[in-house]
C-alpha cells in the first residue's frame, strides 16, 4: 500500500515540477474548441445546440493526448520492474495511475469546462449537468485510457495506435455525456444519463485495472 | 420463380444497380479472402522448400564456404512472408 | 463425454494434428460453402417473393445478415481464444485469434458496405445513421485496433498477449456500445423504416436467410482454418515435421 501511496505523490510531484505535461493538453482542449465556431458558424442559437458535444469531443481528445505519456517513462526507466519486483498488487498500482492521470487531466479538464461553456454560448441551465457529465465521465476516460496506454508503453510511435485502440471504446461515454448537456440545455431531465455515466464509471473502475496490470507485465518481455 | 426473364431479373424490379453492387462487392471482398491465404500458402511452401534445398545442398557438395553463407539467407527470406 | 472433450481439446493444442487433420476438412468445407451458397442464393434471389415495402431491393438481406452476425461472432471467438491463450499459453489459441482478426474485419465491411447500398433505396441515401450500421462501424473500429496492435508489437508472445486483452476489453465493450447506440438511436430519429426488422417473414424469405447464415459460419471457418495453417507453417517453420511435409519436399510443386 505504501508504494502505491509513494507512487500517486511522485506522479504528483512530477506533474507539479513539469507543468507542460498537464498544462498542453488543457490549451489544445481550449484551442479544439475555439476552431468550430471559426469552421461552422458562430451563430449563438447554432452553437447552443453543439456546445455539449463540442465540450466532450474536445475533453475526450485532450484526454487522448495526455493518455500516451501515462506509462513511457516508467516502461523506460525501469520503474516498472520495480514495480513487478515489489511484489505490490499492480492492480492497485494500475488504479492508482489512472487516478493521477484524472487529476492532472480530466479535473482540470472539468474546471475549464465551464470558460469554453461561455465561449460556446451553452444555455444556462446546462452548466451544471456539463461539470457532473466531465466529473463523472472524465475517470471513465482515465481508466480506459490506462488500459491503452498499458498496452502501447513499449510501442515506438504509440500514442497514434492508443487512440485507434482506446476512441471506439469511448462512444458509449460520450453518447451519455453529450446528451445530458444537450438535454440540460433544453430544459429535460438528465437524471438517467449522470447515472450511466456512473454505472459506467463503477465498472471502469473494478474491471480495467486489471486488463491494465495484464497489460503492463507485458512490457517486460519486449 | 419470381422473375418472367432473365432481363427482369437482372433489373430486381428497377433496384438492380443496389443489388448486383452490393453482391458484386461482397463477392470482391470474399474473393480476396480466398485468394490471400492460398497466395500466402505458395509463398510460404516455396520458401521453405528452398530453405530445405539449401540446408541438404552442402552435404552434397561438401563445400565448407557455402554452409556459412547460406545459414543467414534463409531466415532473411522467411521473414518476409509472415501472415 | 467431458473425457472426450477434454481429449480433444488438448489435441488442438498441437499444431501437428491440427494441420493433418485439416487437411482432410478443406475439401468438405468448401464443398458445403459451395454448395449452401449456391442454393441460398437461388433460393434468395429466384424464389423468395420481393418485399411489400422493399420490393426486390430487400434481397441484399441474404449478405448483409449473415456477414453482420459472423463479424460478431467472430470477435467472440477472437476474445475466446485470446482467453485461451492468456490462461492456458496455448499457442494455437494465440494464432487462431490472428487469423480471425481479419476475416471479421472483412465481414464487417461486407456488412457496412451492403447496409449502405441498401439504404440508397430505402432511405434515400448512401448513409444513414442507423443503430445497427453505427454498431457494425464501431465494430470494425475495434478490429481495425486489435489488428494494428498485434501489428505494431514485434516481439512475439507480446504481440499475441496484447491483442488478446484488447479483444477481452473489447468483448465486454461490445455490449455497452450497441446498447448505447440504440439508445442514442431512438433519441435522435424516430424508427422509420428498419433495414431487417420484420414483424414476420414469410418462409419463402426466411429459409433462404437461414442457409446462407449457416453457409457463412462453414466458410468463415474455412478460411480461419486456411489462415490458421499458414501460421502453422510459419511459425513450425524450422520444425521436423513441418519440412517433412510432401508440400515442402516437392512432391506436389
Amino acid at each position: 500500500m505504501s508504494l502505491v501511496a509513494a507512487t500517486i505523490k511522485r506522479d504528483l510531484l512530477l506533474a507539479a515540477r513539469n507543468p507542460g505535461e498537464w498544462l498542453n493538453p488543457l490549451m489544445f482542449f481550449l484551442m479544439v474548441v475555439a476552431l468550430f465556431p471559426l469552421a461552422v458558424d458562430p451563430d449563438p442559437k447554432f452553437l447552443a445546440r453543439i456546445a455539449g458535444g463540442v465540450i466532450w469531443v474536445a475533453a475526450l481528445l485532450a484526454t487522448l493526448l495526455s493518455l500516451d505519456a501515462l506509462y513511457k517513462s516508467d516502461v523506460e526507466d525501469g520503474t516498472l520492474e520495480q514495480w513487478l519486483a515489489s511484489g505490490e498488487s499492480l492492480y492497485l498500482l494500475a488504479l492508482a495511475k489512472a487516478l493521477v492521470h484524472w487529476l492532472c487531466s480530466g479535473l482540470p479538464l472539468t474546471l475549464m469546462a465551464p470558460v469554453l461553456g461561455v465561449m460556446m454560448a451553452l444555455p444556462q441551465d446546462a452548466y451544471w449537468a456539463m461539470i457532473l457529465s466531465l466529473l463523472v465521465g472524465t475517470p471513465v476516460l482515465s481508466l480506459l485510457g490506462s488500459v491503452g496506454a498499458a498496452l502501447t508503453a513499449g510501442v515506438r510511435s504509440g500514442g497514434l495506435l492508443l487512440s485507434l485502440l482506446i476512441l471506439p471504446m469511448y462512444v458509449p461515454v460520450l453518447i451519455f455525456a453529450a446528451s445530458a448537456v444537450y438535454h440540460a440545455g433544453i430544459g429535460m431531465d438528465y437524471n438517467g444519463q449522470i447515472g450511466f455515466l456512473g454505472a459506467m464509471l463503477a465498472l471502469a473502475a473494478c474491471l480495467t485495472p486489471f486488463a491494465a496490470a495484464a497489460a503492463l507485465k507485458l512490457n517486460l518481455s519486449r | 420463380m419470381e422473375f418472367n426473364s432473365f432481363s427482369e431479373f437482372l433489373a430486381m424490379g428497377r433496384h438492380g444497380f443496389y443489388v448486383w453492387l452490393s453482391y458484386g462487392l461482397a463477392a470482391l471482398v470474399i474473393a480476396v479472402n480466398v485468394i490471400l491465404p492460398m497466395l500466402q500458402r505458395r509463398r510460404l511452401i516455396r520458401e521453405q522448400a528452398q530453405r530445405v534445398r539449401r540446408q541438404q545442398r552442402p552435404n552434397k557438395t561438401a563445400a565448407g564456404n557455402a554452409s556459412a553463407s547460406e545459414s543467414a539467407a534463409p531466415e532473411a527470406a522467411t521473414v518476409k512472408s509472415r501472415p | 463425454m467431458w473425457q472426450k472433450l477434454v481429449r480433444l481439446y488438448h489435441r488442438l493444442g498441437s499444431p501437428k494434428w491440427f494441420y493433418e487433420i485439416t487437411s482432410g476438412w478443406i475439401f468438405w468445407l468448401t464443398l458445403v460453402s459451395v454448395i449452401g451458397c449456391v442454393a441460398g442464393l437461388v433460393m434468395g434471389l429466384l424464389f423468395a417473393p420481393a418485399d411489400y415495402q422493399q420490393g426486390d431491393s430487400f434481397r441484399i438481406i441474404y449478405i448483409h445478415v449473415p456477414a453482420a452476425i459472423v463479424a460478431q461472432s467472430a470477435f467472440m471467438m477472437m476474445a475466446v481464444s485470446g482467453a485461451v491463450y492468456l490462461v492456458w499459453k496455448m499457442k494455437m489459441a494465440a494464432w487462431v485469434a490472428r487469423a480471425v482478426a481479419p476475416l471479421g474485419a472483412s465481414f464487417c465491411l461486407i456488412a457496412l458496405f451492403t447496409g449502405a447500398i441498401w439504404g440508397k433505396p430505402t432511405w434515400g441515401t448512401w448513409w444513414v445513421w442507423d443503430a445497427r450500421l453505427t454498431s457494425m462501424l464501431l465494430l470494425l473500429f475495434l478490429y481495425f485496433g486489435v489488428m494494428a496492435l498485434q501489428r505494431a508489437i514485434e516481439s512475439e508472445e507480446a504481440s499475441h498477449k496484447a491483442g488478446a486483452i484488447l479483444s477481452l476489453v473489447g468483448v465486454v465493450n461490445i455490449p455497452i456500445i450497441k446498447y448505447s447506440v440504440e439508445w442514442w438511436n431512438t433519441l435522435h430519429q424516430p424508427a422509420t423504416l428498419k433495414l431487417t426488422e420484420k414483424p414476420s417473414m414469410a418462409p419463402e424469405m426466411l429459409w433462404p436467410l437461414l442457409i446462407m447464415i449457416v453457409t457463412t459460419y462453414v466458410f468463415f471457418a474455412l478460411m480461419v482454418i486456411l489462415r490458421t495453417r499458414n501460421e502453422i507453417l510459419w511459425h513450425e517453420r524450422k520444425r521436423g515435421w513441418v519440412q517433412e511435409l510432401p508440400e515442402m519436399l516437392g512432391g506436389k510443386r
